[in-house]
């Protein structure tokens, strides 16, 4: 052993190709059930949004709700105005219903087609009896469709709904044509108008007066078809006094082509209500030259309608060739409060543009945005928020810090947030800052024997635990797990 | 020494904040010429008292009386309070960037000696008046250029602190924690300072949780306070014994179970 | 076509007329383009376009007399000239006063400037030459059109210190444009006192570019008119240099004052310093948007942006955008925004030591403003109303 340590040891740039190296690395849900299914031709037209309808024997709301959105998607153009680049989507060439054939949803899972059971087993989501997780409540949906949900007579003890879209419609339709398009408007946004026309499934949650849902929910998606448009509908109502937490899973194939995934969640808190809404997002992101990958325009809106309500985003993105996504909350009630955690991790040519809007309207609201933007390779990954003070926000406060995280010079980091304020009473503040792992850091716990590919691990983990402190402890576990694994391989 | 006038009277003072109650009761009679210290917790509103007499707007008086020299000073503007003779030496001063300190610190002498029927001073009297003041708390005089506390070090915010008491000459200054984030020379200086201006016809109540800055400014009054009230008085003597024996014993001894505030219910 | 693309038609047509210089492709934005999202161009359109006129300066004789080493030069009888003003030394001998080639930026500012005649000056400051310039444009006539072009051109270590005081007329339009080049170890300090009348419209554009090792500092004061639009762009073309921005905006009435800064560095281990203020009181309208883009070539750029907005009235508003835009990893970069009233708890501590609210709030705001206007160069100094109360 030298007795002297290399002098420039500090000053050594810190090979960024090995950093680079650490973050690509095999996506494990790549794999195709080989399941028969049942699609519709490609193409969309009022015939396919009727078709679609049908096919679910949905009441005459919904179809007209359906035919509207069809034909408001028709007058808008696709929005330009998000730091993305991509190929014309062709709307004509995607299916827009494919289901696992069976006959009617399941009675009990032992008649769930065990290929199905056996691909959430292998996504680490067992559906069984003898195997779920023990205090989380799962929806799963498979390409269009759910295929069970779990705790449901148990949930319902407590006055808790929690079913896949199709089931509320056909057992709560009132509840759906109250609330159904309530935030999220049909003409709300390009994607959000599609979605409106063809939705397929998705989760229904509904939280009524003074409960406390006893366990979390959580609706588990997974794209098993090459050339299907994914357009879930998310809608969980919070009434007076509730609260929930809610958690949402995502994985699809490797397909060299793109899928599009236009989902809309909708949240409603009336007074006293509190909503969590977690997400761990890893579709397909595509191969390391941008081939294949998720397309993924998701609306996500949340609003506290009641006084004190509360509704907290929290999401962690590390998957889809492109995210479009800002999850947001309208404050309506007095005091009621908003909050958008996120992490945001893209690579190789993955393009992110996200954050969140929060829209302060009522007295005394406030709103806590902490994003964390880790760029790799030659990806591109924007923050793109809005804090908007409406004139009687009065007393209301908003704190955002952005952070982003390069590695490699190649990969593009921007912010672009968007205050705007018409209240004197109301304080905005916003901090963005731009870091990378630093030669010394890394040093610093290599010296004290911390291998370099778990000092970065550990770099990237703390620069995003305020985001991950925010998760359900199962989630939280999982994301830290799923960022890791990201950072996983060898070491040049 | 008891026959001196009474500066201030708190009887059986109530404050909240955000609708949450601080003080739960306070009672405290100071007179010319004494020196009083309140110490106490983090937490047992000590820091509360402070600015519910200096008038801070966020807190709100749900019971009891605060009185300065017989009048009681409830509905009065901080601005007021000020100019009657109350200074409050803050555990934080804030930052005020592009307000130059020297100009501050003229318009508020200015203010204070309106209110003492004194004549206002011109810029150059008032540095002329300003120049001994700067030497008792050996505070340099390009302070004075700088923007009102903005990048003062913690030990130069004090002492600009001081040097507004010493400004203003108070009747009842109190110094919330002003010792806090003191180096042993500022402390000194610090203390120097509060001696120097301490005579028979004002008062000072300090806010302290240790027992240093008490080493070099001797209380004739300590008392203890937790859970929004004062459990305890004593002499010098009693601020050794919290050092010694840290503040459980006080709360045994006052019938309050430490850490529970639902026992006062 | 609307009514208003048709206003905005008959409106360019109208300037066109007037003051017959191509631009024929001369457009306003649409309302919905990004960069002109926030802002209301009603005021522009508001004015006459075939009143416009190139006036002379108005009289001089209350100005204070230029110091000793000063050059001033206000504006000429016809108002398409420069002149130098009573008590000026005498331009350097290769100061040019006509003949500067039109910008070639894109923005709004640059294309109305470049459509209309205006007073013109290039200066190009030897190595080592040291310079300091005032220019005094107080137009003497309402509806008064003033385009002045700037050129500086500075070798190495040559240093300018530029002082530009504009003083509008009723219903005047203004387009000012600065066109700068930095050499190695030139240094250019820059103080703007841009003053318009309730009716005026203000388009300033400005194209810096510098050398490594170069420093610019401008710190530029709008207020009033009716809009005033800023586009100043920097480029830093090989890194290396020192840039400071300071930019205060006064706001009152139903005044639009809107600031798009562009700072672009293609080289590394550049500095920014950007600071940028609004006091925003009755109905009016603050917008800032401030782009730093920091591209793969730029390590080691350290770049730090602030917009803070003191929001006085509830009729009031304000939309801010800084812009953050890296490649590069090894950089410092943060930007930060704030919009609020005035601290309450600034307010209580100087309310503790005697001074009422209204002195109070009137020392927050001016403490507000000089945190710009202390920065204003020398020769600019005196321009402001506290110049004896400035703290450092």
């Amino acid at each position: 052993m030298s007795a002297t340590p290399p002098v420039n040891a500090l000053d050594a740039p810190v090979a960024s190709s090995n950093v680079s190296d650490l973050v690509s690395q095999p996506y494990r849900y790549g794999f195709v059930t080989d399941i028969e299914t049942e699609k519709i031709a490609k193409g969309l037209s009022e015939e396919v949004v009727r078709l679609i309808s049908a096919k679910k024997k949905e009441p005459q709301f919904l179809l007209d709700f359906r035919l509207r959105a069809f034909r408001q998607w028709q007058r808008m153009a696709e929005p330009d105005w998000a730091a993305l680049g991509y190929p014309p989507i062709d709307y004509q060439d995607i299916v827009y219903y494919a289901a696992p054939k069976q006959e009617q949803k399941k009675a009990s899972l032992d008649e769930v087609d065990p290929k199905l059971l056996e691909t959430f087993d292998k996504l680490g989501i067992p559906l069984s009896e003898q195997k779920r997780l023990s205090n989380v409540a799962v929806d799963a949906v498979f390409d269009s469709v759910s295929i069970a949900t779990t705790y449901k007579e148990q949930l319902a003890e407590h006055g808790v709904i929690f079913c896949s879209f199709s089931e509320a419609v056909e057992e709560h339709p009132e509840l759906i044509e109250r609330y159904l398009g309530s935030v999220v408007p049909i003409a709300d946004n390009y994607f959000a108008a599609l979605n409106s026309a063809v939705f397929s499934d998705g989760s229904f949650v509904f939280i009524p007066k003074g409960v406390t849902c006893p366990m979390d929910l959580s609706t588990y998606f997974r794209i098993n078809s090459g050339d299907t448009g994914q357009f879930e509908r998310t809608l969980i109502v919070a009434e007076e006094g509730a609260s929930v937490s809610y958690l949402e899973g995502c994985t699809a194939p490797m397909f060299d082509t793109n899928q599009l995934h236009a989902a809309v969640v909708e949240l409603v808190a009336l007074d006293d209500a509190s909503i969590k809404y977690s997400t761990v997002q890893n579709w397909y992101a595509g191969d390391e030259n941008g081939k294949g990958g998720i397309y993924n325009f998701v609306t996500k809106r949340g609003i506290c309608k009641g006084a004190r309500s509360h509704i907290s985003w929290t999401q962690v993105e590390t998957g889809s060739a492109i995210t479009w996504k800002y999850p947001s909350c309208v404050l309506a009630g007095a005091d009621s409060v908003g909050e958008f955690y996120s992490v945001a991790l893209t690579n190789n040519c993955q393009q992110a543009d996200t954050g969140t809007k929060m829209v302060h309207v009522g007295p005394r609201s406030r709103s806590t945005i902490v994003s964390k933007g880790i760029s790799a390779g030659r990806s591109a990954n924007s923050y793109r928020g809005l804090v908007q003070m409406g004139a009687k926000a009065i007393g209301a406060r908003n704190y955002s810090q952005c952070d982003s995280m390069l590695i490699g010079d190649q990969a593009a980091a921007n912010t672009y947030p968007y205050i705007r304020s018409q209240q004197p009473q109301a304080t905005v503040e916003h901090e963005a800052s731009t870091c990378r792992i630093s030669e010394d850091q890394l040093f610093y716990l290599q010296s004290r024997g911390i291998a370099f590919e778990e000092a970065v691990s550990m770099m990237v983990s703390g620069f995003c635990r305020d985001v991950f402190n925010q998760l359900p402890l199962e989630f939280a576990a999982e994301a830290d797990k799923l960022l890791a694994l990201k950072l996983e391989g060898s070491v040049g | 020494m008891s026959e001196s006038p009474v500066l201030l009277e708190i009887t059986d003072l109530r404050a909240s904040v955000a609708d949450q109650e601080i003080l739960c009761g306070v009672n405290l009679t100071v007179r010319a010429g004494e020196i009083h210290a309140v110490m106490g917790r983090n937490g047992s509103g000590k820091s509360t008292l402070s600015k519910v007499i200096a008038g801070h707007p966020s807190y709100t008086i749900t019971g009891g009386s605060v009185r300065f020299r017989g009048q009681d000073i409830d509905e009065l503007a901080p601005e007021e309070r000020s100019r009657a003779g109350v200074f409050l030496g803050f555990q934080y001063p804030v930052e005020i960037p592009g307000v130059s300190n020297l100009e501050f610190l003229r318009v508020s002498t200015n203010a204070r000696r309106q209110a003492q029927d004194l004549e206002e001073l011109d810029t150059f009297s008032f540095e002329e008046h300003l120049q001994q003041r700067l030497e008792l708390v050996q505070m340099d005089p390009s302070f004075l250029e700088r923007s009102l506390n903005e990048g003062f070090s913690g030990g130069e915010k004090k002492r600009n602190e001081i040097l507004q008491m010493a400004l203003l000459e108070p009747v009842v200054a109190i110094l919330d924690e002003t010792d806090s984030g003191l180096d042993i020379d500022a402390l000194r200086i610090v203390a120097e300072g509060v001696n120097h201006l301490a005579g028979p016809d004002n008062a000072t109540l300090l806010i302290t949780h240790y027992q240093r800055l008490l080493d070099a400014i001797t209380p004739q009054f300590v008392h203890v306070m937790a859970h929004g009230r004062i459990l305890r008085t004593g002499g010098p003597e009693l601020a050794l014994e919290l050092e010694r024996r840290g503040y459980d014993w006080v709360d045994a001894e006052a019938g309050i179970s430490s850490r529970s505030p639902e026992v006062m219910a | 076509m609307s009514s208003a693309v048709l206003e905005r038609q008959s409106w360019l047509d109208g300037l066109r007329a007037s003051h017959g210089l191509g631009a024929a492709e001369l457009t306003l934005p649409p309302s919905r383009q990004e960069d002109w999202r926030f802002t209301d161009l009603a005021p522009l359109l508001q004015l006459d376009p075939r009143g416009l006129k190139p006036c002379g300066s108005a009289s001089s004789a209350a100005w204070p007399e230029p110091l000793a080493d000063v050059v001033r030069l206000q504006l000429g009888a016809d108002g398409l000239s420069f002149c130098l003003a009573p008590g000026s030394q005498p331009l350097p001998d290769d100061a040019v006063l006509t003949g500067v080639e039109p910008g070639q930026a894109s923005g709004l500012p640059c294309r109305l400037h470049a459509s209309v005649p205006g007073p013109q000056l290039q200066l190009a400051l030897a190595a080592n030459a040291r310079l300091r310039l005032e220019l005094w444009l107080q137009p003497e006539a309402a509806q008064a059109l003033l385009a002045p072009r700037l050129r500086f051109l500075l070798a190495d270590n040559a240093e300018l210190e530029l002082a530009l005081r504009i003083s509008s007329s009723a219903s005047s339009l203004c387009l000012p444009w600065i066109e700068a080049e930095l050499a190695t170890g030139a240094n250019l300090v820059e103080g703007q006192w841009l003053q318009g009348d309730e009716g005026a419209v203000l388009m300033a554009g400005s194209s810096i570019r510098q050398q490594p090792g170069s420093s610019y500092s401008r710190t530029a004061v709008v207020q009033g008119w009716a809009l005033a639009r800023q586009e100043p762009q920097l480029l830093q073309s090989a890194g290396g240099a020192e840039t400071c921005l300071r930019d205060l905006a006064v706001l009152n009435g139903t005044a639009i004052a809107d600031l798009h800064s562009l700072v672009r560095f293609d080289g590394p281990d550049g500095r920014l310093d950007q600071l940028q203020k609004a006091l925003v009181d009755g109905r009016s309208h603050s917008i800032f948007n401030g782009t730093v883009q920091v591209p793969r070539a730029a390590q080691g750029t350290d770049a730090a942006q602030l917009s803070r907005h003191l929001l006085l009235s509830e009729q009031a508003w304000v939309d801010t955008k800084p812009e953050l835009e890296i490649v590069a990893d090894d950089v410092r970069c943060s930007h930060g925004a704030t919009v609020s009233s005035l601290a309450d708890e600034e307010l209580f501590y100087l309310r503790s030591r005697g001074i009422d609210r209204p002195a109070a709030t009137e020392l927050l705001r001016r403490g507000f403003c000089l945190e710009v206007l202390n920065q204003l160069p020398p020769l600019a100094a005196g321009w402001h109303p506290w110049q004896g109360s400035s703290a450092r």
